[in-house]
């Protein structure tokens, strides 16, 4: 509680510092500016801080958040942080991936953070302050990394944080359990001269190294601590650690091996001088206040693409090393930390993320149909046995809470435009979408259980050989299936693919994967027109998303977006169970986010939907006065382009519109146009089936083809603004202009197919595509064989099995 | 000369390994880049003992040992890498 209180009092102080100095002139303060607002921001969701925050000049923090906005534009991509005021002490939270620094960052900044078991969950940095002892510190997260030569794009941002810090406090967070990889970026860190805390992280109970703290570090000459994000003992022991290094100046790291690895310093000392006194380096000032060591390791690693981006020549200093330089320096280094743990550390014989369990998940004839199992148990979870009982549990309570203020609202204002307001808006409209909230935050849970297993890295590993053929990687097997929790935040995690053509294509893709948003579209019409067969439509349409998807991703990688040849280095994590603390924080950051967003984007979209729906355009109340709405007239003109599909109906084409800002939308306005009253979900699907209703669906076939529709067309405004943020403007517009070609494309193909099964039956169908299938992949096969003998250089004609290629 | 021979001889990389076997890595094949300063960073330093311990259905990644961890990586990244 205390901490929390000088939590509070921290951000307050931002906010003062904020308020001193809001001028436009200095874009580099302004961007120190709106970093710290969005920390306000996202502070002001906790409670305790945001009643602070109010409480005192509230207005001050909008108008800095206005200044905030505009410079987040000027300022360029790589992220800054706010530098040192005098009240604030940096400390960055550095270490491999996977090893649990966005977990010590959660529990030391009492924030909640995504985590993950899998390498690559956190992409950007984040940053938070916390208060010990009086003093103010200013955390930041980093994504993980392995050494000081970034290869990948989010590598890049944490290797350039520790860069720009250079005088910063670090804590370097290294796994007990795989702790010889781990020290490797300890070395780096401390050869470079940095003010590094060790801190040895206590997973499990029965880790693979039992450390012994004291005597590592002896060993490396810096501050060791054993930390444990559950134990807050071990916390305070950290915490107290980076107070004391900043009293006194620390030990200074031993690294005997530096002496083995020979230059000559004349050379150094002449290159670093000339490098001072370049005009390039001078806005780059601070990375030449490295330690000699740090230039020497960097000349030693041939990291060609450090120098050009601080656009010094470095050929001098990498002729002055050794032919095999990267070689001899990675031997030292690990000679050395074998040497240290055999002194400091029992050693156990497991091998980290071994399990006897991965015998049964990557067997050649069980690892797909687990996968499959496990999918389809999750969906069968969400949406029928448990998600089903729990939604109309929910229902239930909703509507029996909405009807008294209905009623109440009947009686003080009479019918008209008030109560159908809040009857058909925010009741019918919000209570519709607002009973999925069970559904919603179970497949969140459940996904969640996936992420946090370890199971997926094993999935990435069997995936990568059919993957790879269509142009993608293993390592998309996590953004894809994040996909079918929530697109916006699934493409910000193709940041961790290698390939930039890789990233964009697994980004553009991630919209294809059935979001967790369209849940209420699916079972509401599904299961009005298809029953207890409906859980066959949910399949195939989930299953539809996925192969759409992988034929795009052929396609494009044929096409525009050809990927180089992937390095796939994907690390095996150990297949942990989540807690029951974690399962219930889960759910409830579910809960919380779900409201949030049913409670100021669907309120707003859905009373703008119920305006432009009942007022015409001259402003009159169209249920009184007749006449056409606005949304109606509009929603006409659009109708013809739909009516191929099946639903050229005005009504059906404003709710597809409307659900292009967020998916719940098209529930949501269906419910309004129909006029159901309460978040009665059953009211609503009966009232599809009403001939007589606004929103009407003639047969199956055009029930079909809106869901295939509704799965494919452009997710929401949130993820096209993703979209522009990771992959940029031409593609995000290439992106939704496929998503709604796709879309239309498909729900034409599925509509003309479900007609002709209505009219001819099925088998006759199944007869008729048989026909044309035969050829067609005859014709197929042989023009394969042909080009493939055509291509093969190596010998004269060889078959598919030819060794040779 | 002959030595140098032998050596060749026995030489293979480690996409060519079979599952469980030990091996020891002699060094890296053609130009240093990043991928093998990756290789070299992530524990695959020559002299270090490493074993295949799965293969995927089409034997496009590997899983690999390395300093008592587990690691899974493409073949034909492996290809770079010598092995005794």
């Amino acid at each position: 509680m205390l901490i929390k209180k000088k939590n509070a009092a921290a951000t307050a102080e931002i906010e003062m510092s904020v308020a001193t100095d809001v001028s436009i002139e200095n874009c580099d303060k302004k961007c120190e500016v709106c970093l710290k607002n969005k920390n306000c921001e996202a502070d002001l969701r906790n409670k305790n801080i945001g009643v602070v925050l109010k409480n005192k000049n509230f207005a001050n923090f909008k108008k800095c958040k206005k200044i905030g906005k505009k410079c987040e534009k000027n300022a360029k991509k790589p992220q800054k942080i706010a530098k040192n005021d005098e009240n604030f002490l940096e400390v960055l939270l550095v270490g491999n991936p996977n090893t649990g620094k966005t977990t010590i960052f959660n529990s030391l900044t009492c924030s909640d953070e995504h985590v993950g078991n899998w390498h690559g969950v956190t992409v950007e940095n984040k940053q938070k302050p916390f208060v010990f002892d009086g003093q103010n510190f200013m955390l930041v997260d980093t994504p993980g990394l392995y050494s000081l030569c970034p290869l990948s794009f989010e590598e890049e941002v944490a290797a350039n944080t520790i860069f720009e810090h250079s005088g910063c406090k670090i804590i370097n967070l290294c796994d007990q359990n795989n702790l010889k990889r781990n020290l490797y970026l300890t070395l780096c860190l401390l050869e470079s001269g940095a003010n590094v805390v060790v801190a040895v992280n206590e997973i499990d109970k029965e880790p693979i190294y039992k450390v012994d703290c004291k005597k590592l570090s002896a060993g490396l000459g810096a501050e060791v601590i054993a930390i444990d994000a559950e134990r807050k003992s071990t916390l305070v022991s950290l915490k107290k650690a980076l107070c004391k290094k900043q009293n006194s100046k620390g030990k200074t790291p031993r690294l005997p091996y530096l002496e083995k690895l020979p230059f000559d310093k004349e050379i150094l000392k002449k290159w670093l001088f000339e490098a001072k006194n370049s005009k390039k380096t001078q806005k780059k000032a601070h990375f030449l206040n490295f330690s000699e060591n740090f230039w020497i390791m960097k000349a030693y690693e041939k990291d060609k693409k450090f120098f050009e981006n601080l656009g010094l020549d470095a050929q001098i200093l990498f002729d002055a090393v050794p032919k095999d330089s990267v070689q001899i320096l990675a031997k030292v280094r690990y000679d050395f930390i074998e040497k240290l743990l055999s002194s400091c550390a029992q050693r156990t014989d497991k091998v980290y993320g071994k399990s006897p369990l991965d015998k049964i998940f990557l067997n050649k004839f069980l690892a797909f149909p687990i996968f499959l199992c496990v999918l389809a148990a999750i969906f069968y979870l969400t949406f029928f046995s448990l998600g089903g009982f729990l939604s109309d549990l929910f229902s239930g309570a909703l509507s029996a809470l909405c009807n008294p203020i209905t009623n109440f609202l009947r009686v003080h204002f009479g019918e008209g435009f008030v109560t159908d307001l809040f009857e058909n808006a925010i009741f019918g409209g919000i209570g519709t979408v607002l009973a999925f909230l069970p559904q919603v935050v179970l497949l969140f849970f459940f996904l969640s259980i996936l992420e946090d297993s370890g199971y997926l890295s094993r999935v990435a590993f069997i995936f990568e050989d059919i993957l790879g053929r269509i142009g993608l990687s293993g390592k998309s097997v996590y953004t894809l299936l994040m996909g079918f929790g929530c697109s916006t935040t699934a493409i910000m995690t193709a940041r961790n693919m290698d390939d930039r053509n890789a990233k964009i294509k697994t980004a553009m893709l991630c919209p294809y994967m059935s979001c967790s948003a369209k849940i209420p579209i699916y079972t509401i019409l599904g299961g009005a027109f298809f029953g207890a067969k409906n859980i066959f439509v949910i399949f195939g349409l989930y299953f539809l998303g996925v192969f759409v998807a992988l034929c795009l991703s052929k396609i494009l990688d044929k096409s525009v977006l050809k990927s180089k040849k992937q390095s796939f280095i994907l690390e095996f994590p150990p297949y942990r169970a989540s807690s029951p603390k974690r399962l219930a924080k889960i759910v409830w950051k579910n809960v919380k986010e779900f409201l949030l967003r049913v409670g100021s984007i669907m309120i707003c979209v859905n009373i703008i939907v119920f305006l432009l729906s009942n007022f015409s355009f001259s402003f009159a109340y169209v249920p009184k006065s007749g006449g056409t709405s606005m949304l109606q007239q509009f929603g006409k003109i659009l109708a013809p382009i739909f009516a191929p599909l099946g639903f050229g109906n005005w009504a059906v084409v404003s709710a597809l519109l409307a659900g292009l800002v967020a998916k719940e939308v098209v529930v949501s306005s269906i419910a309004m146009f129909n006029g159901v009253e309460t978040s009665a979900t059953k009211l609503l699907a009966q009232s599809v089936l009403l001939p007589t209703s606004v929103v009407f669906f003639a047969s199956k076939a055009s029930v079909i083809s809106f869901l295939v529709f509704c799965l494919l067309y452009t997710p929401c405004l949130a993820s096209i603004a993703m979209l522009r943020a990771e992959i940029g403007g031409k593609w995000t517009i290439i992106s939704v202009c496929l998503q709604l070609a796709v879309g239309w494309l498909s729900a034409f193909v599925i509509y003309n197919i479900c007609l002709a099964v209505e009219v001819f039956g099925a088998w006759a169908v199944a007869k008729v595509a048989l026909g044309a299938l035969v050829p067609l992949l005859a014709v197929w096969v042989l023009a394969r064989k042909i080009a493939r003998k055509k291509l093969c250089q190596h010998c004269n004609g060889c078959t598919r099995n030819c060794k040779k290629r | 000369m002959l030595v140098g021979l032998s050596i060749k001889m026995n030489m293979k990389t480690l996409s060519e390994a079979k599952v469980g076997e030990w091996l020891k890595i002699v060094g890296f094949a053609g130009e240093g880049d990043g991928v093998q300063r990756r290789f070299l960073e992530l524990g695959f330093v020559p002299g270090e003992s490493v074993r295949v311990v799965a293969k995927s259905l089409q034997k496009k990644v590997l899983l690999v040992e390395v300093k008592g961890y587990l690691l899974s990586v493409r073949t034909d990244l492996l290809q770079k890498v010598q092995v005794m």
